[in-house]
């Protein structure tokens, strides 16, 4: 005790001295706050209406952003490391897995369903094709559960990420710190896939006053409101809702639709209504991908709904084809991270 | 100064008042049992735990006047994913969202049976509320309930429906209040 009363100040000092040192060997870092994360602004367009999304909940940055996109692209969340999120859903389809009636997962199994683009799901009510999944942040468990998807798990994928040389450094610039949790996992894939706004094709040009329809393509916008809007409704041309457009059934697949989520007789054979935006990229069409082309499926709802004439048929073509929005499928800041 | 102290007297006394949860199992061999169990707030807030009934037959829940079995749809649908809301957990379904509110796994008379009972979606809502009142001791009565379930009912339930709803419906009558 007499010791230490004693020689108290030298101690204070050698202390202080220690902690100067460090201070400096650990040069800008010691001086300088960790850097923030940078908001990022989705600024949708006016006329899409309110998200249905809360990105309050969940508000996106630069650096949740780009870790959301590194996690889409990886392969390491599929159980084998061999299927990303892009392996279904390609930036340069709208995010849809063209060429496949029905997406394929890990080992080349096939799923039950065709797999739906990736655009504006800020105004998605539900997710799925049978609308099982009411929220966003849900989504990013399915497919990385499902045994035809990535057949993976949590605890697996967060283990990989907790061993990798580059994650632990994205969560910490995303989050604060580099601990990883499913609350961060969903948060940062959540935020990438919403930046993916599909607002510029040529519908929205016309919409904000910068371009003209020819006169097939207003000609077909006219039959397209009488016939189709009503489901696939402007301007996000979908309408959070749940269909049967009388297809028959696959007796192989024997895919009841809404059913399977509610149990409700009339709800069976009832689809989610899909977005028509980029249609002319996201082939083949309809929960299962039976049809492999725009006219195939005209010439269904032709002989089941709605007659009309070849000439009709190629005016609402043609105003289909103003729903593609190739500045989205070739945006760079949606690809693959290089 | 004294009445914080009689303040604190008074919580301490109600903390101390706790229900006793015992599980009655002999005659089935449960290899899994998670259950969600809710406790209400005077001010109507819900606290949820998840306990594992596999681990301990018998335990202390801290007391409320209320509790829930399952979760309820707001929470189920805007989901922290933390804490015991975590899908690390086992609990929750990923084909679709929600949780799962008593999981059993094991075997009943020589036989295997898997129920994940849950759901939030009308009339498959597997969720119901217990009022303890004066009661201090809360009994899952299993061998009763597996006794009573309808015998042609499958013996592998994992999602929701009206078949994990009968199940869920039979367990909770063999929940019970002394």
């Amino acid at each position: 005790m007499y010791y230490w009363t004693k020689h108290r100040a030298k101690f204070l000092i050698i202390t202080l001295c220690a902690v100067l040192v460090y201070g400096v060997s650990q040069g800008e870092r010691w001086f300088t706050p960790l850097a923030q994360p940078q908001a990022h602004d989705l600024n949708p367009p006016k006329y899409f209406g309110d998200m249905v999304y809360d990105v309050s909940s969940n508000p996106l940055t630069a650096e949740g952003v780009a870790l959301g996109r590194a996690l889409f692209y990886d392969p390491i969340l599929s159980l084998d490391s061999t299927i990303s999120c892009a392996s279904c859903h390609s930036s340069y389809t709208a995010f849809s897995h063209v060429d496949h009636a029905l997406s394929h997962g890990i080992g080349d199994t096939i799923g039950k369903r065709n797999a739906p683009p990736i655009q504006n799901v800020g105004w998605h009510k539900t997710f799925r094709w049978d609308g099982g999944l009411t929220h966003l942040d849900a989504q990013v468990m399915a497919p990385l559960h499902n045994a035809t998807e990535m057949a993976s798990n949590l605890p697996l994928v967060f283990e990989r990420l907790r061993r990798s040389d580059h994650y632990p450094a994205l969560f910490e610039a995303a989050f604060g710190d580099t601990s990883i949790s499913t609350r961060r996992f969903i948060d940062a894939l959540v935020q990438f896939q919403l930046i993916l706004i599909s607002d510029n094709a040529k519908y929205d040009s016309v919409h904000r006053g910068q371009a003209k329809f020819t006169a097939q393509e207003k000609k077909g916008f006219k039959l397209f409101k009488r016939n189709c809007a009503s489901c696939h409704k402007p301007p996000l041309f979908m309408n959070n809702d749940f269909t049967s457009n009388n297809l028959p059934i696959d007796s192989s697949l024997m895919d009841l639709g809404r059913y399977h989520v509610t149990q409700r007789p009339q709800d069976s054979l009832l689809f989610k209504t899909p977005s028509l935006r980029n249609i002319e990229y996201t082939f083949p069409y309809m929960h299962d991908g039976r049809f492999k082309t725009i006219y195939e499926v005209l010439d269904h709802y032709n002989s089941n709904v709605m007659p009309l004439s070849d000439e009709e048929q190629t005016e609402i073509y043609t105003f289909l084809l103003t729903l593609s929005d190739y500045s989205f499928i070739r945006n760079p800041d949606f690809a693959f991270p290089r | 100064m004294r009445f914080v102290f009689f303040l604190f007297l008074m919580t301490s006394s109600l903390m101390a008042q706790n229900l006793r949860l015992d599980v009655n199992a002999n005659q089935v061999k449960m290899e899994v049992f998670m259950l969600y169990i809710g406790q209400v707030s005077e001010q109507g807030d819900l606290t949820y735990d998840l306990h594992d009934l596999s681990a301990q037959s018998s335990f202390d829940l801290p007391y409320a006047s209320s509790l829930v079995i399952g979760i309820d749809s707001v929470s189920q649908v805007l989901s922290s994913y933390e804490g015991v809301f975590d899908p690390l957990e086992g609990m929750y379904w990923t084909w679709q969202n929600g949780y799962i509110a008593v999981k059993m796994e094991g075997k009943y008379m020589g036989e295997d049976f898997v129920y994940h009972l849950g759901g939030f979606r009308e009339p498959f809502v597997c969720y119901h509320a217990l009022e303890v009142a004066e009661h201090s001791l809360l009994t899952i009565d299993v061998d009763a309930f597996f006794a009573s379930l309808p015998p042609n009912l499958s013996k592998q339930i994992m999602s929701p429906g009206s078949e994990a709803k009968t199940v869920f419906d039979t367990f909770v009558a063999h929940v019970l209040l002394d």
